[in-house]
């Protein structure tokens, strides 16, 4: 499902991953956990193909680093479902709209698009709220979107990075709930990056720990 | 396919809404230069009917020294049967001069002067195989050369001097539609870039979703494209409205209407489309690249 083969990535003005060895199956729970700077942006990052190692190589759903041409990418990211800490909405878009996005850069019928976009705003309970705007609902509540939009074209995988950041404790538990509940019901791989670890203890998932760009055994 | 072709065309018309300052500027000036395109279009092409109705009279005056008398004047007439290119020629003695000033002035010059100063002449008619400006005036060149022509007179010096005057004319205008096509074509991909960075946060998160460099670029051609079609559309209405009010006027005075050329609606409205798609396809070129959207943020 995703393999890492000793990835090395240096950044031009700093550090960056260096001899990243891992595997994540399919249909697992991972907490990738390490203080801020130490290298988990940047393993999602390789993970949905934003950057590319220097050496080693990324296997993902079958795309791999050194094989798969720019203009490839977006098809893989395709199969991903991607959370963000500063969520990644569209300002003016509704929930709907939001939630429907990935829907239309597949192509799917109108129909589908309605059908998934509802079920999934109902899914993380916003089934009432689906024309609203961003700045219209709360920051959980567009976690929530996000969160939608991610399960809404069924990934493999979901990537969440910092996904409770800008949320405070009762409301990062409810999200995490929530995001590892419907990735289980889905049969979808969860990856958590989380610099929290305090949540990691809440459910029960592999830690993958990693500081300054290296993992930890 | 089709779902996603129509929503990406409502993506279009919508980020053309949110620009839409910017485009009333850029769809005015496409439909400026459309307009000046249109009209020199429409010019050209009543010049081009006016000149060739003009040269179905191919008649050269020749008038003759004054002082010559009808006899001298005859013998000097008689050399013009020499001349290539002419099919006929009509002698105009001093008698007949006067007949044809009374005819078209109302006035008999004998009773007005006393004398009759008029030239005595020739009416030249061209051969069929002359009748080009060119000839003509190879003709009339060759007709002044002979002893005691004093002057010539023909209508291919009218057609060479309207030529000259709307060919000036049409080539500033021309000269002028360029630059405005520039204008527009460098306005329309300011637009395209003003909506590229206002949707630069936008773009990030439709690549982070998967969406492709064409599903991406797809709107902004919309963008540029409907404001070549809404300028095309404005265009259209002044070129045909002008020509109509022109067409009015024309008409309380003279017995002329100025043509509508041929596919000039459809001339301009796909000229519009491809100003409006050179322009955003620049626009998308130089501002819809990494590079541009970082140096933007």
């Amino acid at each position: 499902m995703i393999q890492f083969r000793d990835v090395t990535l240096i950044y031009p003005r700093g550090p960056g991953v260096f001899d990243i060895d891992f595997y994540v199956d399919i249909g697992e729970l991972v907490f990738l956990v390490g203080p801020s700077g130490a290298g988990k942006s940047t393993i999602l990052k390789l993970i949905y193909m934003d950057l590319m190692p220097q050496s080693g190589e990324v296997e993902v759903n079958g795309f791999l680093t050194h094989r798969t041409r720019r203009r490839y990418v977006p098809y893989l990211r395709r199969t991903l479902g991607l959370v963000f800490q500063d969520f990644r909405l569209l300002p003016d878009r509704n929930a709907f709209d939001n939630v429907a996005l990935p829907l239309h850069i597949v192509g799917l019928a109108r129909h589908e698009i309605r059908e998934r976009v509802y079920s999934a705003l109902e899914d993380v309970g916003l089934g009432e709220r689906t024309h609203h705007y961003p700045r219209e609902l709360s920051g959980g509540e567009q976690q929530r979107v996000a969160i939608a939009r991610a399960i809404a074209k069924n990934p493999a995988i979901i990537l969440a990075d910092e996904p409770t950041g800008n949320l405070d404790a009762a409301t990062s538990l409810e999200i995490l709930d929530l995001l590892t509940f419907l990735a289980e019901e889905n049969g979808s791989t969860v990856i958590v990056a989380t610099h929290d670890y305090t949540l990691t203890s809440r459910k029960k998932g592999r830690l993958i720990e990693i500081n300054e760009g290296r993992l930890l055994d | 396919m089709i779902n996603k072709f129509l929503y990406l065309v409502t993506e279009g018309i919508r980020a053309l809404w949110r620009t839409r300052l910017p485009m009333v500027g850029s769809t005015l000036t496409i439909a400026l230069t459309l307009v000046i395109f249109g009209g020199a279009y429409i010019a050209l092409s009543n010049f081009d009917r006016a000149t060739r109705r003009l040269q179905t009279q191919y008649r050269i005056d020749v008038f003759f020294d004054p002082l010559l008398t009808n006899q001298e004047a005859f013998q000097v007439y008689q050399r013009l049967k020499d001349v290539e290119g002419i099919a006929s020629t009509e002698f105009i003695s001093k008698e007949r001069a006067a007949d044809i000033f009374e005819r078209e002035f109302g006035e008999d010059v004998m009773e007005v002067l006393g004398t009759n100063p008029l030239n005595t002449g020739a009416i030249v008619l061209v051969a069929r195989g002359y009748r080009t400006v060119r000839r003509i005036n190879r003709i009339a060149d060759e007709i002044t050369r002979i002893p005691s022509v004093d002057d010539v007179a023909y209508r291919g010096e009218l057609v060479r001097l309207l030529e000259r005057y709307l060919q000036f004319a049409v080539y500033s205008g021309l000269g002028f539609g360029v630059v405005t096509l520039l204008g527009a074509i460098f306005l329309v991909s300011n637009t395209i870039k003003l909506s590229i960075y206002a949707k630069r946060e936008a773009i990030n998160i439709l690549h982070l979703l998967g969406a492709t460099r064409k599903f991406i670029r797809f709107p902004f051609m919309v963008e540029g494209t409907l404001q070549g079609l809404l300028g095309s559309a404005l265009a259209v209405g002044i070129v045909v409205g002008l020509l109509d009010v022109a067409n009015y006027i024309l008409e309380q005075f003279v017995l002329y209407r100025i043509i509508r050329p041929p596919y000039l609606v459809t001339g301009l409205v796909i000229m519009g489309i491809m100003l409006g798609s050179i322009g955003s396809s620049r626009g998308i070129r130089k501002f819809l690249t990494p590079r541009a959207l970082k140096a933007a943020t």
